[in-house]
């Protein structure tokens, strides 16, 4: 029986918009009466010219046509992934003018630029006729600085910007992002060419930001954030200048991983933060002294990065109510400290031990001295411990049982502790 | 304090006792709850097998309120790989009637993974004929209505 066919309308434009792209909707066209106008009424459209045996005409074409006989009153989302078949051609400024007249809330445009040889500029158009536009990924292209052509996002709440380029420099970054007044979510994964020094974030009501920026300072290459409503930051791998202006009360999550020594400045603008990871070298003279994480309830060490232990002992120290303790390796492995350094930092037990951690979870655990002498540090003083979770790296399964041996054996403060080995 | 307790009937009279939060995540049931607290719902058009299954959905995403926030009993890659086998060991049939009970009673994650789940069926498919055939879909169209439509739409073959 034909069960799929009786299905309510509603229900089978649903099942459409989950298709993979808009060719395989059109598709249906022909399955049967039923379904032949069905597609025109879905409000997805994703175009992907990667199919192998499409030519870049017959694409435009189809694209063109599928536009101009779609039907649906508003398009919640258009998306264009577009190859060396067709990221060259002027179509993307017309195409992108449906984004106006069918009040498309997502726009996606993904170049692949391994494989075009003329960068694709962003149409102007696009500045302007984006009323309704709710969120916008650009991938590969290039921002052109018109100042005679008016900007405006009035809408935009979630903003991606994946290797763009800059022809104006840092001012067209600026006027981008001033004429986003509501947006919440910006997403930054930069180029290393994308001719911006300074990249400024300065967004009043932005609640969550992600960088990404593989570039150094010699440049005088800075990230300036200025965004008071900020819930979530993540600075990712970036070797530049990272600087805070302004206070950020009601931060929640923050994620960094920089090189520059300066910008640790920022772990003392975001102090009220409840959940924290760290992949940073540590230096005694940039932790900010002094500042307490008096939210903090889940910090996430990794240890690839040197003096990663002094790091952590600083964090326990000055966080008092922390609950979950987390050591991992982003890059698969630890680095070397230099001894002795072990003695002097575990004098003094920090108060979260005695008070409020509960869970610590060991990834890649290899046996080393002073694995095993935080480990039992913890378990020695952990007064509220509830699980350890220690799992060790698969390259040393031979010594698995001694190590567990080991830990199994060394006392606990914590009655209730209870030791996992993964 | 005990969970509270409320009674769903099939169209075949069987009654299954549900926790209320788990039944909660049908919109439909949610409403009921309150209009008519501490009375017997009866789902006249679900069989005791499909209103099952729909249980064991929720029981699986129903989140629960520790006191310290909403935490759901299994983490978020953990359900939707449950999902994921949850709908791989339904037969076609019985997956239709899921999705018109996700629908029917309003469980918009459950209606979201039904439907996903006929949408990677039809695009497993390598053309029309074996969407047409899995689904057993009737061509009411001639080979010239087709060729006629495709060329309309600059359908690119």
């Amino acid at each position: 029986m034909d069960r799929i066919s009786h299905l309510p309308e509603h229900l089978l434009l649903k099942i459409l918009s989950f298709l993979p792209t808009t060719k395989d909707v059109v598709a249906t066209m022909v399955l049967s009466k039923r379904w032949q106008f069905l597609w025109m009424l879905v409000p997805r459209l994703v175009y992907d010219d990667s199919h192998r045996n499409i030519t870049k005409e017959s694409f435009s074409r189809f694209v063109d046509r599928s536009l101009l006989l779609h039907e649906a009153p508003v398009l919640d989302s258009l998306q264009f992934r577009l190859g060396w078949k067709s990221s060259d051609v002027d179509n993307i400024g017309v195409w992108a003018r449906t984004v106006a007249r069918r009040h498309v809330r997502e726009l996606v445009i993904e170049i692949d630029r391994s494989s075009c040889t003329a960068p694709s500029i962003i149409p102007k158009s696009l500045y302007t006729v984006s009323g309704m536009l709710v969120t916008l990924r650009l991938n590969n292209m290039v921002l052109v600085n018109d100042v005679s052509s008016p900007v405006s996002f009035p809408s935009l709440k979630k903003l991606s910007l994946d290797n763009i380029m800059y022809p104006g420099g840092d001012e067209s970054v600026n006027r981008l992002l001033s004429n986003c007044p509501v947006l919440e979510d910006l997403h930054v994964d930069r180029s290393i060419d994308d001719n911006v020094t300074v990249f400024t974030v300065r967004v009043p009501s932005l609640k969550i930001l992600y960088t990404l920026d593989i570039k150094d300072s010699y440049g005088g290459e800075m990230l300036v954030i200025d965004a008071p409503s900020l819930e979530t930051l993540t600075i990712d791998d970036s070797s530049g200048v990272c600087v805070v202006k302004s206070e950020m009360p009601n931060i929640v999550t923050a994620e960094f991983d920089f090189y520059d020594s300066h910008s640790w400045k920022i772990l003392s603008s975001i102090t009220p933060v409840k959940d924290l990871c760290l992949c940073l070298s540590f230096s005694k003279r940039a932790y900010p002294s002094g500042c307490v994480f008096h939210r903090l309830v889940n910090f996430k060490l990794c240890r690839c990065k040197a003096l990663w232990l002094n790091l952590l002992m600083c964090v326990l120290r000055d966080s008092t109510k922390l609950r979950s303790l987390q050591l991992y390796q982003k890059n698969g492995y630890q680095a070397d400290q230099p001894n002795p350094i072990w003695s002097e930092l575990s004098c003094l037990v920090p108060e979260c031990l005695l008070t409020s951690l509960e869970t610590l979870e060991w990834t890649n655990y290899e046996g080393t001295k002073e694995e095993k002498e935080v480990v039992e540090f913890i378990l020695r003083n952990g007064r509220c411990l509830k699980k350890v979770t220690i799992s060790s790296k698969p390259t040393v399964s031979g010594k698995k049982l001694e190590m567990i041996k080991e830990l199994a054996l060394s006392f606990r403060r914590s009655p209730i502790c209870q030791l996992v080995f993964d | 304090m005990s969970k509270k307790m409320i009674v769903l009937k099939s169209s075949e009279g069987v009654s299954f006792v549900v926790e209320e939060a788990v039944a909660r995540q049908s919109k439909i049931i949610s409403f009921l709850v309150e209009e008519f607290p501490d009375r017997e719902l009866p789902l006249t058009n679900m069989t005791s097998e499909i209103l099952r299954k729909t249980i064991e959905y929720c029981k699986k995403h129903v989140v629960e309120d520790d006191g310290g926030g909403d935490s759901s009993s299994s983490s978020s890659g953990d359900l939707k790989e449950w999902d994921v086998k949850f709908v791989a060991e339904i037969d076609q049939p019985r997956l239709m009637d899921l999705l018109m009970a996700a629908n029917y009673l309003d469980i918009p994650s459950l209606l979201d993974v039904t439907c996903q789940k006929v949408a990677d069926t039809i695009a497993a498919c390598n053309d029309e004929k074996e969407i047409r055939a899995t689904f057993n879909i009737e061509n009411d169209f001639t080979e010239e209505e087709v060729e006629a439509i495709r060329m309309e739409n600059q359908y690119p073959i």
